[in-house]
């Protein structure tokens, strides 16, 4: 085959920036549950969120023909699904399993049957996808400017608030209190830590990120609403919080490793012939998932901690003995 | 105590809300879910006269590429209690513009035409498990005929038919016998998307600059490597030098990853583009249409996608195949295979006449109009190529 197709010297730029846009969406959910994780909230619903958040944006961009509306209606579809897990899991403390996957088929449902009661069999609506904001200057040096610089603005806000969720983790107030309460909730309840407060903010965060990386594929990328369009990236999103260690750079890194080996096997599976290639394709599909993980394990094999929140899944009960 | 039971409540409530929202379509879906299931419930006692109609029926069978209403009618006029009972799985939204909607749209034709009773579940699940429940349902309630409208219903459909000898089951498995899924009650319908697709690959050759075709397909399956096989092999009738990159993304719901399919496709000199997949073709016409590039429709006319980028559709013609069973299933002679070629209506290339980010050559398009005839006259066989040669 052509491998020059793939790996070469005009290729590689395409290549960064497909891996880009196939990295957000996931990223931004990732980074989110990892929050949520670290918070003690096994938070399953993930894919909910993010299909929840993509079908608002499309219909607030598709009523308003403001996309940045359905950016905001995104996010807020997305808490939509986290203020019910909320109510469920921190407030009513029930199981958290159960919650998440009830509410994935309840986004599901809901999604495809507004679709159908509000267009009909009427062709749906498509708009056009947001434009891409290339940065004054920055955007114009030669491969990497337009790998950095010359993305849909959406993309910016994905990486900023990977960055701000990274540091408020680590380096605030409210970063320890998440982590407390996803470690040791009776500890830090006795640290005047209200736990269930602590948790509610960590899913609803969760919610409004993963609403987030749903409009991005709505609003950011294909400017049309099809059923089920998240197509399963909120479980990966989920795996990626086990692979990252639940640390959201690392997590945001696997997301981008993902999204890269998903543009590459495109590229690979194009270029090497596709149904002629004796290669099955089940293996490209399984490409990113194998590389994925035989990163995490070269990476973490030495880190011998127990990254795990201590107290994920355990609703958190005042006064009941933990585990 | 009472927090307990109000989380059972609010649990069981949000079940019942997500499964609603399947029964609920379904319901809209088929106006008269009741009356429906009344006729059923009657129906047992009444299969038998059915037999008796096969003279009545079967000049109907016999013209399938007939589409006058004329030969119809007098079968519509005949007493309700003839309908045959049809209930359709439909595994994506109805009106997603492709797969689904042109399904719905065929047995809403049947149900118009007075000729079927008609249930619909659209978003119908997916999995083998939820499928085989949904089917027993329709089974158990006594429908004449249950149609799975995708590949993944065959082998739910094989293991459950055994258990229901007097239900019909058709699902969309184009195998015509070879995929395992067969039984006496059991009717595989064939997708002839290859045809169109040679025809539209015909338009293709004389669109594409570079000689280079992109195609995206869900999964392997024999109706998406006959379709890019045949895609090729009429843009070669026009460009012998065609080449064709395709590649398969595992998922037929994943627009998003087609449309990265179809940048990739792109950056490596394909500049006409082909999908075997709903989701597949919303995200090949978008990144089509951003690049200003050239794509087909598929299943269904999805020139609204993009005006100017779709060249044409292949539009699938579902309601003359369902034709066919529905009277087949009343004059009692139900078929292992049903193939509604274009010779009989099955498909059609819907031109998009706004078409402008290429150019046809005429040399191409003279030779489409040729070929084209010669599909409907029959007189012209497209190879439906299933299996990697050698």
């Amino acid at each position: 085959m052509n491998w020059g197709a793939v790996f070469g010297a005009a290729a590689i730029i395409p290549l960064l920036n497909a891996s880009i846009r196939l990295a957000v969406p996931t990223g931004l959910a990732a980074v989110g549950e990892s929050l949520c994780q670290r918070a003690g909230v096994l938070n399953l619903s993930l894919e909910g969120m993010m299909l929840s958040g993509a079908y608002a944006a499309f219909l607030a961009t598709h009523y308003s023909g403001e996309p940045w509306l359905g950016v905001a209606a995104g996010i807020g579809g997305g808490m939509f699904i986290g203020v019910l897990m909320a109510l469920f899991s921190v407030t009513l403390k029930t199981e958290q399993v159960i919650n998440g996957i009830a509410l994935v088929l309840l986004a599901s449902g809901l999604t495809s049957f507004l679709h159908v009661r509000l267009f009909g069999v009427t062709a749906p609506e498509r708009f056009d996808p947001m434009q891409k904001l290339e940065i004054p200057l920055l955007g114009a040096i030669p491969g990497v400017g337009s790998v950095l610089f010359d993305q849909s603005p959406l993309v910016y806000l994905a990486v900023a608030l990977i960055v701000v969720v990274s540091w408020t983790l680590h380096r605030t107030q409210f970063g320890l209190a998440v982590r407390a309460a996803g470690d040791r909730p009776g500890a830090a309840d006795a640290a005047g830590i209200s736990v269930d407060r602590v948790r509610s903010a960590a899913i609803l965060t969760s919610g409004a990120m993963a609403g987030l990386g749903g409009a991005v594929l709505v609003v950011g990328q294909l400017g049309l609403f099809a059923q089920n369009v998240t197509a399963g990236r909120g479980w990966v999103a989920i795996a990626l919080v086990i692979f990252g260690r639940w640390s959201p750079p690392r997590v945001a890194a696997g997301a981008f490793l993902f999204g890269f080996t998903d543009a590459l096997q495109l590229r690979i599976q194009s270029a090497s012939g596709g149904i002629e290639s004796d290669i099955p394709f089940e293996f490209f599909q399984a490409l990113p998932y194998l590389v994925t993980i035989v990163v995490v394990v070269v990476a973490t094999a030495r880190a011998r901690d127990d990254a795990q929140p201590e107290s994920l899944g355990v609703p958190y009960i005042k006064g009941a003995r933990s585990s | 105590m009472t927090k307990r039971s109000v989380v059972a409540l609010l649990a069981v409530f949000v079940l019942l809300a997500s499964a609603c929202g399947d029964d609920e379509a379904a319901e809209e879906a088929a106006p008269e879910p009741a009356p429906t299931t009344a006729a059923v419930a009657e129906e047992p006692a009444a299969e038998e006269p059915a037999a008796e109609e096969p003279a009545a029926e079967e000049p109907a069978a016999e013209e399938p590429a007939a589409e006058e209403p004329a030969p119809e009618e007098p079968a519509a006029e005949e007493p309700a209690a003839e309908k045959v009972s049809v209930a359709i799985l439909l595994p994506c939204a109805l009106n997603d513009l492709s797969w689904c909607q042109a399904a719905y749209e065929g047995v809403k034709l049947l149900e118009s035409e007075g000729l079927i009773d008609l249930q619909v579940v659209d978003d119908a699940p997916f999995d083998a498990q939820g499928a085989t429940r949904v089917m027993s349902g329709f089974a158990e309630e006594g429908v004449h005929l249950v149609i799975g409208h995708s590949f993944d219903y065959g082998a739910p459909i094989h293991e459950m038919a055994p258990d229901y000898p007097d239900i019909k089951f058709a699902w969309q498995g184009s195998c015509g016998g070879f995929c395992g899924v067969e039984g006496p009650n059991i009717a595989d319908y064939f997708m002839p998307m290859h045809e169109p697709a040679y025809l539209s690959g015909i338009l293709a050759g004389g669109i594409t600059e570079s000689g280079i075709i992109g195609a995206n397909s869900g999964y392997d399956i024999p109706v998406c490597r006959a379709t890019v096989e045949a895609f090729l092999l009429g843009a070669q009738e026009v460009r012998p030098d065609a080449t064709r990159l395709d590649a398969f993304l595992g998922s037929w719901i994943d627009a998003a990853l087609a449309k990265e399919a179809t940048a990739a496709q792109a950056e490596q000199g394909a500049d006409v583009f082909v999908a075997c997949g709903n989701a597949g073709s919303f995200g090949m016409i978008q990144e089509t249409r951003e690049r200003g590039l050239s794509s087909f429709g598929y299943v269904y006319d999805e020139s609204s996608l993009a005006p100017d980028n779709v060249v044409a559709s292949m539009a699938w013609q579902i309601g003359e195949t369902y034709r066919q069973m529905v009277n087949d299933i009343a004059a009692d002679n139900f078929q292992p295979f049903y193939d509604v070629l274009m010779s009989a209506g099955g498909f059609e290339v819907q031109m998009n006449l706004d078409y402008s980010a290429g150019t046809v050559s005429a040399e191409a398009m003279e030779l489409f109009e040729t070929r084209l005839q010669e599909v409907i006259d029959g007189t012209f066989e497209v190879p439906f190529i299933a299996a990697a040669e050698g």
